[in-house]
């Protein structure tokens, strides 16, 4: 039933070929450069703007959007703009180290449990289906719940939570590479499985995990909107853009820029990740060109 | 078919108990002292060891955890110690109103959402695909909360046409639906595209077009067969959003489902209440996992192969 | 045919989601109030039901259950009691006599209570000396309110209808306590229920439960066959001025606000303070609407940590730099958008022993050349060291955390937030080594003292107070101005006196609570404690 819909694995050598497509894409330039625009903001975020992103200055509270505070001020008369920059790196990390954690776990599994088979495929797919038995959600909001709330322990929540869904695509994708005829080869000339799992099952199967991982990264920045929306996010003051989101839904109707400039953010920067990762898979799989 | 599906639904109860062991366990962990929530600060060491006495918290992990899945076996989930009901009654009575909105935020993702996909597949680059496509990846974007904000001060204070919060008829779903929904729709819709463009651009399917069958026909009994069985896999991996989706949209509108029930349960650390969700979330969820799989095996004449023995349905040419 | 279908289908959708995005943007600061009138106008064809919207839930309704601010907003409803203080801090004397025909002072820990000797609750149970006897030691046992445990001694039925309450300590307002808190209820009914009365309490008052749904409404109607016939004895908090209440749980301030303005709900109580401009300018109710300002009981403070885990408890120039280093009046705008005041004391203004005199003093006035000088002369080197501030997201108390960490960074002391959920926080609080600096908030029932028993009677935390403080000087203090005989203004001033000498804590402020209506439904607003409407007894048009 984990089968990947459209990619197919390609040979290595495409990787070229791939990214020129990409490139060639307008789509994806465009979600490249969103992404890139809001990681040059993280990293630029001090010489972007002159404000603290923490300094509370109550007289300036709820200031509309204006040339001095381009978002405007928060209830407790922050820069919204400079903790939107500032939290960049926050909910960037939150999305992409989550999924690179699970990405590297959910591979280094579904490639042992694929390329093993037998009763090592057999375990680690049952303890997966029982994590998977819950949406990824709810478990995200369990382990948060153990975890307490803060920047780190969100990460983990949100990295366990997309660990079976990595695992499980990883292991189809072995399985279909498995059976190649290189590896029969590279088999039959007695290379060790770990030399064969890292030299030529991995990189064959990567190419669709490259694509999921983009799509993940955006659907757990939009889960960790939803923890901080329930109370299990981040600790203040981190500019977080969901926990700033949450923090302003009380004023949606008083100082809606509170409320839409995070919500734009992170509209962005997931959109950003979607067309990326969209372009990624058209230019992995020729079929869908012209 | 009545076989595997027997075999799927025996399959369930292990993982299920599991789920119940991985879940009781992880409580178990979570800080935050019961006794010392529900009597407050100010009570005695001696009141608290009296109170953890009588709810059994005093027990050692195996012993507790024995005798709660020994209850949860009789469909017995405790009590609720913060509002002192029974959990599965209250559990109850609250599915309807999560099984609703899972629904209808099923049916806008699959039964709206794919045909919309298809459809900009078959219209592909014409200004009607390049909307959807549009619309389903601002849709894929956005929080959901936050859309569901959006929809209160639009339909409820601004138009007065739809309740903003509650429950009571139908009109009280529809809000909360919608904005559950919108990202099952664009999930779905995208991969409807996706997965149809690349039927259509299949050689079986140039090869129909080739011998002059009718483009209806060609796109109904030759390609969307075939761009079904992805669409359905993933739709299926689009529950667990959806249901997922449901914990934060019933705090947004205030419905007391299961994940409402269940996140105030967890900021009161009531744990037979957050326990008793879980497991009920999941045997929701693999519910419909299995029908799914079953849908699958329907729409996949090859895995339908496998269970019924008949002999393989004629390939395309 | 099916393919224009799918098109107008397609650009309505799209069409919609645009609306959507633009619903955000369209709604500008400036509106305040302005779609007032544009609302469903009040014709709901049942004006003989109000719908009231609480921002919290009551958790649990059964008669023993655990309490919360909500509860004893509905509670006494359905639940009557020996007698009520309908007003706040009202003595014996003044209460409202309810299932109590007569209250005999015997001495100082005993009093004899006579009861009607025709009480029936909603399903035709009568109620004896004997249901009170037992309610009063069941309540008592399931530990959920720790005065009782402390003060309660015994209740005994004298005959069918007299109980004996005796006490074993008599601090100030202990017996109103009692009688106020432990509803009168039928032990059959109890036992009959099948769960503690969970779901469906049977009442005594005036109206019963009709359905519950927890967590999201509570609908109570008028009992046809509430016992007290008499209408002269029918206590004021007993009316029966409506037929049907229902009171639903709102909790997103943004919801509330939605809900009072579509009609959906009739009253909210309470409106925060976020939203309260729409409502409320200028001092005035916007047009539409009424408005109940209230001062709340609560009173919103800082503690340090004084245990020896925390630095704070090494030097009291320390903890008064950074009292001094804290803005009260910007706490009261983060926690409350200004609608609050702050505090000269750790007192609540409201309390009926406030001393005055306090408004004059300086406590802690904001200062940041002070607060400078004495981390200096503290002596403590902080660089480098981190404090914790212990908060949870409730009434905003994490925004004030905010606030107080920005300020304290101003004078160079590092720190950082712990902010967790209710239910961790009350478990974090008890445990030293989880903060140096917490945020505290405590309701007084009627005399400063009553917060002050429970943030540092050392009876009741093992020997230290709630922030760890072991001085026996606090505690005799305390116990002087606690004892009904020695409890005066001097006794008083002197405890507070002593608190600030030591720098253990700092009273910030206090907020303002608002109901808000929709005009024309309710012509006189009738409340219990000064902060709950008893909407059976408030007076409709």
């Amino acid at each position: 039933m984990s089968r990947n819909g459209s990619a197919k694995v390609k040979k290595n050598s495409a990787g070229a070929a791939v990214f020129l497509r990409v490139v060639k894409n307008p789509m994806a330039i465009v979600g490249i450069v969103l992404v890139l625009l809001l990681c040059l903001g993280a990293i630029l975020a001090p010489l972007l703007s002159n404000y603290s992103p923490s300094k509370v200055d109550m007289p300036s509270a709820f200031m509309s959007p204006s040339l001095k505070h381009l978002a405007g001020t928060d209830d407790l008369g922050r820069d919204i703009f400079t903790r939107l920059l500032y939290g960049s790196k926050y909910s960037i990390m939150l999305g992409v180290a989550s999924v690179l954690a699970a990405l590297i776990i959910g591979v280094i599994l579904g490639s042992v449990s694929g390329y093993f088979g037998g009763q090592v495929d057999n375990i680690i797919m049952r303890i997966l289906d029982v994590i998977q038995s819950m949406p990824s959600m709810l478990f995200a909001i369990i382990i948060s719940a153990v975890l307490g709330a803060g920047f780190i322990q969100t990460i983990i929540a949100l990295g366990v939570a997309t660990v079976p869904g990595m695992a499980r695509m990883m292991r189809a994708n072995i399985l279909s590479v498995r059976e190649m005829e290189y590896i029969e080869a590279a088999r039959s000339i007695k290379c060790s499985n770990v030399r064969i799992i890292m030299k030529h099952v991995i990189p064959n199967a990567m190419s669709p995990m490259i694509v999921t991982t983009a799509s993940h990264i955006s659907a757990n920045i939009l889960m960790a909107t939803g923890l901080s929306y329930i109370g299990l996010g981040v600790q203040p003051p981190t500019p977080e853009w969901g926990a700033m989101l949450t923090a302003g839904r009380n004023y949606i109707t008083t100082a809606p820029y509170m409320v839409l400039f995070p919500g734009l953010f992170i509209c962005l920067f997931t959109l950003g990740f979607n067309l990326f990762g969209d372009a990624l898979r058209d230019a992995l799989d020729p079929t869908l060109k012209h | 078919m009545g076989r595997y599906i027997l075999k799927r639904i025996l399959w369930m109860i292990p993982i299920l108990l599991t789920v119940a062991i991985l879940v009781f366990t992880l409580m178990y962990f979570v800080p935050g002292d019961t006794a010392q929530i529900v009597l407050g600060s100010s009570a005695t060491p001696e009141q608290l060891e009296q109170y953890r006495e009588i709810h059994g918290l005093n027990a050692p992990y195996i012993v507790r955890l024995g005798s709660y899945l020994g209850s949860i076996l009789h469909g017995d989930f405790g009590m609720s110690y913060i509002y002192s009901t029974s959990v599965t009654a209250d559990l109850l009575a609250r599915l309807p109103r999560t099984f609703i909105i899972a629904l209808g935020t099923v049916i806008i993702g699959v039964i709206v959402g794919v045909p919309f996909g298809i459809w900009a597949a078959i219209k592909q680059d014409t200004i009607a695909d390049r909307l959807i496509l549009v619309t389903s990846l601002i849709g894929a974007s956005m929080p959901s909360f936050w859309l569901g904000l959006m929809l209160v001060i639009l339909f409820a204070l601004k138009l007065h046409v739809l309740p903003a919060f509650g429950i009571g008829g139908p009109q009280y779903y529809i809000l909360p639906i919608l904005a559950n929904g919108v990202a099952g729709f664009a999930s779905n819709a995208r991969l409807a595209r996706s997965s149809m463009l690349e039927v259509v651009r299949s050689d079986y399917v140039t090869t129909a077009r080739a011998k002059g069958v009718s483009e209806r026909k060609v796109i109904l009994e030759h390609a969307l067969p075939n761009a079904l069985i992805p669409i359905i896999t993933s739709a299926g991996s689009c529950f667990g959003m959806m249901i997922g989706g449901t914990m934060v949209i019933e705090s947004v509108f205030s419905i007391p489902g299961i994940g409402m029930y269940m996140t105030s349960a967890i900021s009161n650390r009531d744990y037979n209440a957050v326990q008793g969700s879980v497991i009920f979330i999941a045997i929701l969820f693999s519910l419909c996992m299995l029908i799914v799989d079953l849908l699958y095996a329907f729409v996949d004449p090859r895995i339908k192969s496998q269970y019924e023995g008949k002999k393989r349905r004629k390939k395309h040419e | 045919m099916k393919k224009r279908m799918t098109k107008i289908l397609a650009i309505g959708l799209i069409a919609a989601m645009g609306t959507m995005l633009l619903a955000g943007c369209g709604n500008s600061t400036g509106d305040k109030g302005s779609d007032t009138q544009a609302k469903s106008s009040g014709s709901t064809s049942a004006s003989d039901v109000i719908t009231i919207g609480v921002d919290s839930d009551w958790n649990d309704i059964s008669p023993f259950g655990t309490m919360s601010t909500t509860r004893t907003a509905v509670k006494y409803i359905f639940y009557e009691y020996l007698a009520v203080r309908k007003d706040f801090g009202a003595e014996l004397e003044d209460m409202e006599l309810q299932c109590a025909k007569e209250i005999k002072k015997v001495d100082d820990l005993t009093y004899d209570i006579t009861m009607y000797d025709y009480i029936k609750d909603s399903e035709g149970n009568e109620i004896t000396a004997d249901d009170y006897a037992w309610a009063a030691m069941a309540m008592k046992d399931a530990g959920n309110y720790e005065k009782l445990n402390s003060y309660l001694e015994s209740v005994t039925a004298v005959d069918d209808y007299t109980v004996e309450i005796k006490l074993s300590d008599n601090p100030l307002g202990t017996i109103e306590y009692v009688l106020n808190i432990v509803p009168v209820i039928s032990k059959t009914a109890y036992e009959a229920s099948g769960d503690k009365m969970a779901s469906k309490p049977v009442a005594t008052a005036a109206y019963k439960v009709e359905e519950m749904v927890p967590g999201s409404t509570l609908t109570l109607v008028k009992n046809e066959d509430y016992w007290q016939t008499d209408e002269s004895l029918v206590s004021a908090v007993s009316k029966q001025n409506i037929d049907k209440i229902v009171y639903k749980v709102v909790t997103e301030s943004t919801q509330m606000s939605t809900a009072l303005q579509t009609g959906d709900i009739d009253m909210a109580q309470y409106m925060d303070t976020t939203a309260i401009n729409t409502f409320y300018a200028d001092g005035e109710a916007v047009s539409g609407y009424q408005v109940e300002e209230l001062n709340s009981n609560l009173m919103f403070s800082v503690l340090p940590n004084m245990s020896s885990d925390s630095i704070l408890s090494e030097s009291r120039e320390l903890r008064e730099a950074i009292f001094y280093a804290i803005d009260a009046e910007s706490c009261v705008q983060a926690a409350c958008g200004g609608y609050g005041s702050t505090l000269s004391a750790m007192a609540n203004p409201l309390s009926a022993d406030y001393d005055e005199t306090w408004n004059d003093g300086d406590y802690y006035s904001y200062d940041v050349d002070k607060a400078k000088e004495k981390l200096e002369k503290s002596g403590v080197d902080v660089s480098g060291k981190k404090l914790k501030i212990l908060t949870m997201p409730a009434m905003n108390l994490d925004k004030v955390a905010e606030v107080i960490q920005a300020e304290l960074a101003e004078i160079g002391i590092d720190s950082e937030i712990v902010s967790v959920e209710d239910a961790l926080y009350q478990t974090y609080k008890l445990d030293s080594t989880q903060f140096d600096l917490i945020l505290d908030i405590k309701g007084t029932d009627d005399f400063v003292t009553f917060p002050w028993s429970l943030l540092f009677d050392n009876r009741s935390f093992d020997g230290e107070t709630a922030n760890f403080i072991v001085d026996d000087t606090l505690q005799t203090k305390l116990e002087t101005a606690l004892s009904p005989d020695t409890h005066s203004q001097e006794t008083v001033d002197d405890f507070e006196n002593y608190l600030e000498e030591n720098a253990y804590c700092y009273g910030l402020y206090t907020k303002s609570l608002y109901i808000v209506a929709k005009e024309g439904k309710i012509s006189k607003f009738d409340f219990l404690q000064g902060s709950y409407v008893l909407p059976n007894c408030s007076e409709y048009n």
